[in-house]
């Protein structure tokens, strides 16, 4: 393992010649609208001009390699341990399809050897994605820190940093076992944005489930969409998205990790999306009341523990205007529904060995109860990309 | 970390590094050479590929460059074989580990 403790405090960095390796580069699609001064952008971007290829061919290569041995570990050796996991369960005299405490699973899993050799790839694939990532923009370190530099101040779009806010420590872990997480990477943005892509075995998808997202973000009754927020943006991949759909509103999303912002800024200028991103707290955001049509969070709530999800959706509720939606995309919940056995191993090893710190916590929480609490309307049929995966809810702000 | 928290030359901040050990296989050598196993399929994967791009571009220029290969852009119908190449390629070398029957035994 790279050791990433040294990694990013280390001030030498190769730069490496790749950056001057094309005179020209490849002419880019429709979407791209003007090159922002420093960017890097060796090989050019895939097919619709969105997401720039990896700098070099063998880093791409290694990545198709990690995708398609996660594939394997999860749909042909991780089948074969879940179809393990629920025999075994079975013969302890207990019900499969709803699985007892997880206690019990890992006491009759015992040391299986499907079980934990599956359980190895599926960790190791996680491993070498990020080594791989690492590896491949730590060897250009300084073109990459000089690219967004420039980006900072460039629009369309603007970025706000604050250097001295406080950062919970619920939010420093290396969730998914990320190198230096959403916050002590200053590459993290470019490592993050193209691991989810592996991730969800899509590793040149320009955007395409968040652009399929925003394009079922409710609006509030009235029609009226003028301000959107998005809480825990990550790369800014959302409001991106929603601002194609929305050329004429005002678009903002916050996040606490000024290295997913600057990289999703970048991005945003780079497309001509004239998107506000700005380093803030979900549950201190210092907007005013009433200020946003429609909030959104993708995958945020299953990172953040249950006391600080309730301050988040306060503040939710004290920013949407009456009328205002918000519209929080994430896992179901235990309450929603209860897992297979292996189903349960599968989270439980999601939770200890990805590193989603709070992801337990949060399935046992009842995540509707909690946005009823903060004084929001619950809907339970919300839009939804995949009703059996997501939790497909979403409130509404009483007037 | 040396620097301190949320350092603005930089813009990063200190984080916590996961608790908890990945060993699976009741030995940390036995699973760190499984992990080296896999990661050396990765770097296979990459000289094949080179192979595959340097093969195509012999055939359709005769000459080849470095420049050529990283610019290179497989056609759909490369991108799908060389996928089905790649998944073939995990199969036939990672599908022993699979051979984890907790009755098989040695023979005698
Ligand atoms: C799993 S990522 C999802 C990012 C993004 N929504 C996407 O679609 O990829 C969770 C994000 O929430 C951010 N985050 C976690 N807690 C936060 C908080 N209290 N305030 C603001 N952002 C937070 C993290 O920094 C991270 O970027």
């Amino acid at each position: 393992m790279i050791d990433r403790r040294t990694l990013f405090g280390a001030a030498a960095a190769v730069t490496s010649a790749v950056a001057s390796l094309f005179a020209s580069r490849q002419a880019s699609a429709a979407v791209r609208t003007k090159s922002l001064s420093n960017d890097i952008e060796v090989r050019g971007t895939y097919s619709e001009g969105r997401l720039e290829r990896l700098p070099e061919m063998d880093m791409e290569s290694r990545l198709e390699f990690t995708q398609g041995f996660r594939n394997w570990s999860l749909r042909n050796f991780g089948r074969k341990s879940s179809r393990r996991i629920n025999e075994l369960v079975k013969e302890a005299g207990f019900d499969p399809k709803v699985s007892p405490p997880i206690d019990d699973v890992l006491d009759v899993v015992g040391d299986d050897l499907t079980v934990w050799t599956s359980v190895r790839c599926k960790t190791t694939a996680q491993q070498i994605m990020w080594n791989n990532l690492v590896d491949g923009f730590y060897a250009n370190k300084d073109g990459y820190l000089a690219e967004l530099e420039a980006a900072d101040n460039s629009g369309p779009g603007t970025l706000e940093l604050n250097a001295s806010l406080s950062i919970p420590d619920y939010t420093k872990h290396e969730i998914h076992i990320q190198p230096g997480g959403y916050i002590g990477d200053p590459l993290g943005g470019y490592v993050y944005h193209y691991g989810v892509n592996v991730f969800t075995l899509d590793l040149s998808s320009e955007d395409v489930f968040h652009r399929d997202l925003a394009a079922i973000v409710p609006v509030p009754e009235d029609g009226k969409m003028e301000r959107f927020l998005d809480i825990g943006t990550g790369v800014a991949q959302l409001p991106m998205a929603v601002k194609e759909r929305f050329p004429d509103a005002d678009i903002w999303g916050i996040d606490v990790g000024a290295p997913m912002l600057r990289y999703g800024h970048m991005r945003a200028a780079e497309q001509g999306l004239d998107i506000n991103l700005a380093q803030r707290l979900a549950e201190n955001s210092g907007f005013e009341d009433n200020s946003f049509d429609v909030v959104t969070a993708y995958i945020l709530f299953h990172e953040v523990p249950t006391e600080d999800a309730k301050k988040i959706l306060s503040e939710v509720r004290r920013i949407l205007r009456p009328g205002g939606v918000f519209f929080p995309v994430d896992f179901k919940t235990y309450t929603q529904v209860r897992p297979s056995a292996s189903g349960r191993f599968n989270q439980w090893w999601d939770h200890v060995y990805n590193n989603e710190v709070w992801t337990e916590e949060y399935r046992d929480s009842d995540f509707i109860q909690l946005m009823t609490d903060a004084g929001l309307v619950v809907t339970e049929d919300a839009p939804t990309l995949q009703k059996r995966f997501w939790n497909s809810v979403m409130a509404t702000k009483p007037a | 970390m040396t620097e301190g928290a949320n350092t603005k030359a930089t813009h990063r901040g200190d984080f916590i590094p996961p608790q908890t050990e990945d060993v699976f296989l009741n030995n940390a050598a036995l699973d760190n050479v499984m992990s080296t196993v896999i990661a050396l399929g990765s770097e296979f994967w990459a000289l094949q590929k080179r192979m595959n791009v340097m093969e195509t571009l012999l055939e359709e220029n005769g000459s080849v460059s470095k420049e050529m290969v990283e610019a290179y852009r497989p056609t759909e119908e490369q991108a799908a074989a060389w996928e089905e190449q790649r998944d073939r390629f995990i199969n036939r070398v990672y599908g022993f580990l699979q051979n984890t029957d907790p009755d098989s035994k040695r023979a005698g």
